[in-house]
């Protein structure tokens, strides 16, 4: 539970929270599930609670939980396309994607090869880990 | 087109090697019920759904199936490289290791590799999305079996993340699947109109000489 002040900046900006079947996004990402609704948990297992091991990991699963909620609202969209409310969500998530992409790769590195980022003198594309090497996932 | 973003759609960091578990772990890789057949069998039907929705949703669960793929292959690297190789006779993966060293190579749990067939695709979109909503909840069945042989929480986790994401798309091909059987029941010209889909035109076809007997 003490990895919790690492999502107070998730929590504060709940971008969720009027949609009672939807997560927020922290508590989707972990579950794998953003609607409530559709939730369904094998035996007692709990969902994996991350803990981020450094300020890059803590960055990056920030990332991946606001990447994951806008990729569930498109697969909702995908089939509910003049739901005014979730369009508007899944803008509002897409938009703060970009941004904390933006910042990420500024201190990290490019996570695409037409990133910003890539206007350095050496092709940082292969500097940074792939991650499946454990260190940068 | 795809575009590749360096990071996992959800992390994985496992710190000790496992190689049974590996070696369980490839049938949701390169198995019937795997990632790989997943993701290609929906960027493969998607061409041929009738209208935009369904090539949307197609299109959009098979490019994240090519993350779980990536996943899968993590999980299995991770699980392996560090092994020895009187590990990898111990555990029978010498088999494997005699024709792919310590690379990964897609096949089911008992080392039979992959095989188009696993695309399963009829050019009719309700039996296609019935194969889709079949395919996702074995998906889940087989992501029970893999938890149940395990107790390593950094495998674990990840299992139940895809487990989850397994019964996301069931429902999301579900609604599919009913979306197009209401608008088949009311004739809907949407659909009709589908002029490459000779299957769907047949389709309509029997259901009117159906409606025609009743």
């Amino acid at each position: 539970m003490n990895n919790y002040k690492y999502y107070d900046y998730l929590y504060r900006n709940n971008m969720s929270m009027n949609n009672q079947n939807l997560f927020n996004q922290q508590e989707g990402f972990f579950k794998g599930n953003m609607f409530s609704n559709l939730y369904s948990g094998y035996k007692n297992y709990m969902p994996q609670r991350l803990n981020p091991r450094n300020e890059q990991e803590k960055m990056l699963y920030e990332l991946d939980s606001i990447s994951f909620a806008a990729h569930e609202l498109n697969l909702y969209l995908d089939l509910h396309p003049e739901d005014q409310s979730m369009v508007t969500l899944f803008n509002d998530y897409r938009k703060k994607l970009e941004e904390l992409t933006n910042t990420y790769e500024s201190m990290y590195g490019p996570l695409t090869v037409n990133s910003n980022e890539m206007e350095n003198k050496t092709f940082s594309w292969v500097n940074t880990s792939w991650p499946w090497e454990g260190s940068n996932v | 087109m795809f575009k590749y973003v360096k990071r996992l759609q959800y992390p994985i960091n496992i710190k000790n090697k496992d190689l049974r578990m590996a070696k369980y772990l490839v049938t949701q890789y390169g198995g019937a019920n795997g990632e790989l057949g997943a993701a290609l069998r929906y960027l493969n039907q998607r061409l041929t759904m009738p209208d935009n929705k369904g090539k949307a949703l197609l299109n959009d669960i098979g490019t994240e199936e090519l993350g779980h793929v990536e996943m899968l292959e993590t999980m299995i690297y991770q699980l392996m490289k560090d092994a020895t190789l009187e590990e990898i006779k111990e555990a029978g993966l010498d088999t494997h290791y005699a024709e792919h060293a310590k690379a990964l190579f897609p096949t089911d749990a008992n080392g039979v590799p992959f095989t188009a067939t696993y695309f399963a695709t009829t050019g009719d979109p309700l039996a296609d999305l019935s194969e889709d909503m079949a395919a996702e909840q074995k998906a889940r069945a087989v992501y029970e079996n893999l938890i149940d042989l395990t107790d390593d929480p950094d495998v674990i986790g990840p299992l139940l993340w895809l487990r989850q994401r397994e019964i996301v798309h069931y429902a999301r091909f579900k609604e599919l699947f009913e979306h197009y059987e209401k608008k088949l029941k009311n004739g809907n010209n949407e659909i009709k109109n589908t002029k490459y889909i000779p299957n769907n035109d047949y389709f309509i076809t029997n259901l009117n000489n159906y409606e025609n007997y009743m």
